[in-house]
């Protein structure tokens, strides 16, 4: 009986959507930064069914698929890969970074990691008085 | 992984002195002499995208995940745009007079749009220190 | 007169069971391993799995006070709240548990 799983499966789910957001930030100031770069070409990480399965572990028809950790495809990184990112149109100079679709998806990518932020917040807030009024 | 922190940081001293290098440019347009002798010469920067350090899932990342840097500073050396103005006192024995090859309007674009990308590093720099801040509050107990 | 064990279950009670044997299978509906195990034997485990979160926890605090590469802002402080949960929970069984036993060590039998 390992304490932490009993804690709150959700958890888990919560903290991967957080590292992929974190992850998918490191893209996107990369094309900001480089917008004026001749040659350079705009990157993402293509991971939005991740993240919403991440997500979804808190829906409760979902409850029965994580008694077996098997179920939860959470552990393999197989959608977190830098791909090309072809939203933007190519430049003269080679680049192809649109620093307003950069810009829009930086706002959009760092709320979902503040409104993880605040959930596992809470969560753990949660858990804490529970324990104490049981204990 | 990178520090995106270090990234924008790059990103804005790029942008800072691009800035700069087009302000110098509109404010010399008519510098007809200047210290070397000739006119001004019109300056630009050279940026490269350099690989973060730190460790990477593949060399690929490590490539495409890039900072920017500014590889030099540049001058223009084509012919100078030459006036004919008998009168002035830098008029070579033809009475033309040698002209930075600058053209004001465009530079004038192209610094708004380096001063909008200054700030929108700027503005991403602040995005980062709120998502970390954000992640810090975890602990927080109200 | 004997006790009539049967009576007690009349009115939907079940017969104490005394508390040094092991959980038997078929009566823990919900946990899924299925050795058993003594209290001691899942207490020292959950010592065990505490400590190693606490482990946890304290490099991942020193990757990020170090500025080390590879470490996340929010997993040097999720590390921190589990293992300060799990020993709050620890902590809360193992006071229910001393009770209960204290309060059976009381029962005038």
């Amino acid at each position: 009986m390992k304490i932490d799983k009993l804690l709150d499966p959700s958890l888990a789910g919560i903290e991967k959507a957080m590292d992929l957001t974190w992850k998918r930030n490191q893209a996107i100031t990369s094309n900001i930064a480089n917008v004026e770069t001749p040659q350079y070409r705009a990157v993402d990480y293509n991971f939005s069914t991740e993240l919403d399965r991440a997500f979804n572990v808190s829906d409760p028809s979902n409850q029965i698929k994580q008694t077996s950790s098997k179920h939860m495809d959470l552990s393999s990184e197989s959608g977190a890969h830098l791909m090309p990112d072809l939203s933007g149109a190519t430049k003269p100079d080679g680049n192809n970074v649109d620093i307003d679709i950069q810009m829009g998806r930086l706002a959009y990518n760092s709320s979902k990691y503040i409104q993880a932020a605040n959930l596992i917040r809470k969560k753990f807030q949660i858990l804490s008085n529970a324990i104490r009024q049981v204990g | 992984m990178t520090n995106p922190l270090e990234v924008l940081s790059s990103g804005l001293s790029v942008a800072r002195l691009r800035v700069n290098v087009l302000a110098s440019n509109i404010a010399n347009a008519e510098t007809t002499k200047t210290a070397e002798g000739g006119p001004y010469k019109r300056k630009d920067i050279v940026q490269v995208a350099v690989p973060n350090k730190g460790s990477f899932d593949s060399a690929l990342d490590r490539m495409t995940l890039a900072q920017p840097q500014v590889a030099a500073v540049v001058e223009d050396n084509s012919p100078a745009r030459m006036v004919y103005q008998p009168g002035h006192p830098d008029a070579d024995k033809d009475g033309y007079v040698a002209y930075p090859n600058i053209n004001v309007v465009s530079t004038m674009t192209d610094l708004m749009s380096a001063s909008r990308l200054y700030q929108a590093n700027v503005t991403a720099i602040e995005t980062v220190r709120q998502m970390s801040s954000e992640a810090a509050r975890i602990s927080i107990r109200s | 007169m004997a006790m009539n064990i049967n009576g007690i279950k009349a009115y939907g009670m079940e017969p104490i069971k005394p508390i040094t044997q092991p959980v038997q299978e078929g009566v823990n509906t919900n946990t899924t391993e299925k050795p058993q195990k003594s209290f001691g034997d899942m207490f020292s485990d959950a010592i065990k799995t505490v400590d190693g979160l606490q482990q946890t926890a304290d490099i991942k605090s020193q990757d990020m006070i170090r500025g080390a590469d590879g470490i996340t802002p929010h997993e040097a402080m999720i590390a921190l709240e589990k293992a300060d949960t799990a020993f709050q929970l620890m902590n809360a069984i193992r006071g229910k548990i001393i009770r209960a036993y204290e309060d059976i060590m009381r029962t005038q039998v």
